[in-house]
């Protein structure tokens, strides 16, 4: 039996050629129609394969068939520094262009770990510590794709890498602003257990609110002003809010009234720093008394009455979530 | 005498023999001519579905399979010609044509590694064929490098019978790379040789507009005389057409 392909003469009974292993007969049923493209996919692969050509990216480039989009020295800076790393902004996305994202999936999925982990404990140390690892998890990621094949040398992996962890570093700060554009996290300031808000605690709260309908009770974020610093940029804190504009507060023996009405100190604690003062003032009409743990030592009352009151406009958020300590974690109660 | 001398473009003007003598035996040859005809049409879905009942007559044709692998490259579908290759391999192992068809099928799917990679293995087989050295030639040119025409001339050396197409092959890929004057040289062969194909006339109408050749409108006219539902070649046409002074300098000059 004569091999079509070699032209070799086979023994009989043969199903493939001896010399070149062709088929000499073929099977009776072989599937003779090939598999087709699904519609879909079409623009799908003419993206990755533009991605493939215009993105240059150690995997697939060598010195025969360069890019000719850049200088050449350009070439390898852009290749490494910036092409690897822009893409792996999401991480494994230039590992997914290269077709590689197997090599890395554990990376990506340490990473996402993190990143998951830090942000339900954000505001703790271990958060904090989460999110840093979880950036330098990425950073990795990002160097994976393209530095860490070019470069040998410890001295330039260790310098690309600090360069991008400070690069990245920036750049989840501006991001966790821009996703979380009106979310503001601050810690407490007032201490009312009857609502489990403790002083320190780290609360949530969102931007888009009308400061002219703020409640009694609500927890607002301002700048505290102490006395003398009026002018001086404060940590904004979360504190309560005691007195809307236009009431009158009276601050007698270790509790307060509002318009003559005495306020459930379960609800409404005097502050310890209040307890030994005695005074009575009208808020004004932009503005808010607030009830505020510490601000400060050796106040009269005026002074006392002067920095317990904040102006509308330095009112930044509403709190609606306690966050931080896990145990005390909800949502707070209108 | 050359394969493919005797190709019968559908002629509507010649009424079917009743008697059903002289009709052609409906062989795995049959089908293979008629898909050469798809593919010189320019249609490459319908070459490919030849290739395939090419293949349900005799599934051990090996320019069945080959046939396929090229059709789906020409209609894009790369990873499927690379599955298809594979395939085949599976029945003609290690063939230089099916490894030179994976090279071009990676290298237009942009993975320039395993494309270089497949050719150099193609091309270290003894009996490497003018398409494997039309492969290599689309990888050199590729990387710009001049030495890609003594590839075309190598595959033309060693086409044999298939001199005919591998000349109009060489043209399209010169003109895919945009080497439009050499491109035109082979064109011209090639219309010589397939006078009744439009894809031939449309290439060589491409590459003579891109040159700012007035005989542009000629070709192009005459490949939509022979397939008025062209597309490509009506967009161009009107194109040409449309073309003043200054956009025949700018694609003269290369601009546009």
């Amino acid at each position: 039996m004569r091999c079509l392909q070699c032209e070799f003469e086979n023994m009989p009974g043969l199903t493939k050629c001896m010399r070149c292993g062709s088929v000499l007969q073929a099977p009776a049923a072989v599937e003779v129609h090939p598999p087709r493209m699904s519609r879909w996919k079409k623009p799908v692969r003419h993206i990755m394969r533009s991605l493939r050509q215009t993105v240059p990216a150690a995997a697939w480039s060598d010195e025969e068939h360069r890019f000719h989009i850049f200088p050449e020295w350009l070439r390898k800076a852009s290749r490494v520094s910036f092409f690897g790393a822009v893409l792996s902004f999401i991480p494994g996305f230039a590992h997914i262009i290269q077709r590689r994202f197997f090599s890395i999936r554990w990376w990506v999925l340490a990473w996402l770990v993190l990143l998951l982990g830090g942000l339900f404990l954000f505001g703790s140390t271990l958060g904090q510590i989460l999110l840093g690892a979880a950036v330098g998890v990425h950073v990795w990621i990002a160097l994976h794709s393209a530095v860490l094949k070019e470069y040998d040398s410890l001295r330039v992996r260790v310098g690309y890498y600090l360069a991008f962890l400070v690069i990245f570093y920036i750049s989840y700060q501006v991001l966790g602003r821009v996703i979380f554009f009106n979310m503001r996290p601050g810690f407490s300031a007032s201490h009312v257990p009857a609502v489990q808000v403790h002083r320190g605690d780290l609360l949530l709260g969102r931007t888009d609110i009308d400061p002219n309908g703020l409640a009694r009770g609500s927890y607002v974020l301002t700048p505290l002003s102490t006395l003398g610093g009026h002018n001086r940029r404060s940590t904004p804190v979360y504190v309560q809010v005691v007195a809307l504009p236009g009431e009158v507060v009276d601050v007698n023996d270790g509790s307060w009234t509002v318009n003559g009405n005495f306020l459930d100190t379960e609800q409404y604690p005097i502050p310890v720093w209040l307890t030994k003062l005695k005074f009575r003032t009208v808020v004004p009409e932009d503005s808010y008394f607030i009830n505020a743990e510490f601000r400060g030592t050796g106040y009269n009352s005026q002074q006392a009455a002067s920095v317990c009151i904040v102006v509308r406009n330095r009112i930044e958020a509403k709190a609606f979530m306690r966050w931080i300590p896990l145990r005390r974690r909800g949502f707070i109660a209108e | 005498m050359k394969r493919f001398t005797h190709l019968e473009f559908d002629d509507s003007s010649r009424p079917p023999d009743p008697s059903g003598k002289g009709e052609s035996v409906r062989d795995e040859g049959y089908f293979v001519n008629r898909a050469v005809l798809c593919f010189l049409h320019g249609d490459f879905e319908l070459a490919l579905r030849n290739y395939s009942r090419a293949l349900e007559v005799n599934s051990s044709l090996f320019e069945g399979w080959a046939g396929q692998v090229r059709m789906l490259i020409e209609l894009g579908e790369y990873p499927e010609a690379l599955t298809w290759a594979d395939k085949a391999m599976e029945m003609f192992p290690e063939h230089p044509e099916l490894l030179a068809a994976k090279s071009v099928a990676c290298l237009r799917d942009a993975k320039l590694e395993k494309a270089k990679a497949y050719s150099d293995n193609a091309i270290s087989k003894s009996n490497a064929g003018p398409r494997v050295w039309l492969g290599r030639a689309e990888l050199l040119l590729h990387g710009k490098k001049r030495i890609a025409q003594d590839c075309l001339s190598k595959a033309l050396a060693t086409a044999g019978e298939q001199s005919d197409l591998i000349r109009l092959e060489a043209g399209r890929l010169l003109r895919q790379y945009r080497h439009f004057a050499p491109a035109c040289e082979y064109l011209e062969a090639a219309v010589r040789l397939f006078p009744k194909s439009p894809m031939a006339w449309y290439e060589l109408g491409f590459c003579q507009q891109r040159l700012g050749f007035s005989q542009a409108v000629t070709s192009l006219e005459q490949c939509l005389h022979l397939h008025p539902h062209y597309l490509d070649a009506n967009e161009l046409l009107q194109a040409a057409q449309k073309a003043g002074f200054f956009r025949k300098l700018m694609v003269r000059l290369g601009l546009r």
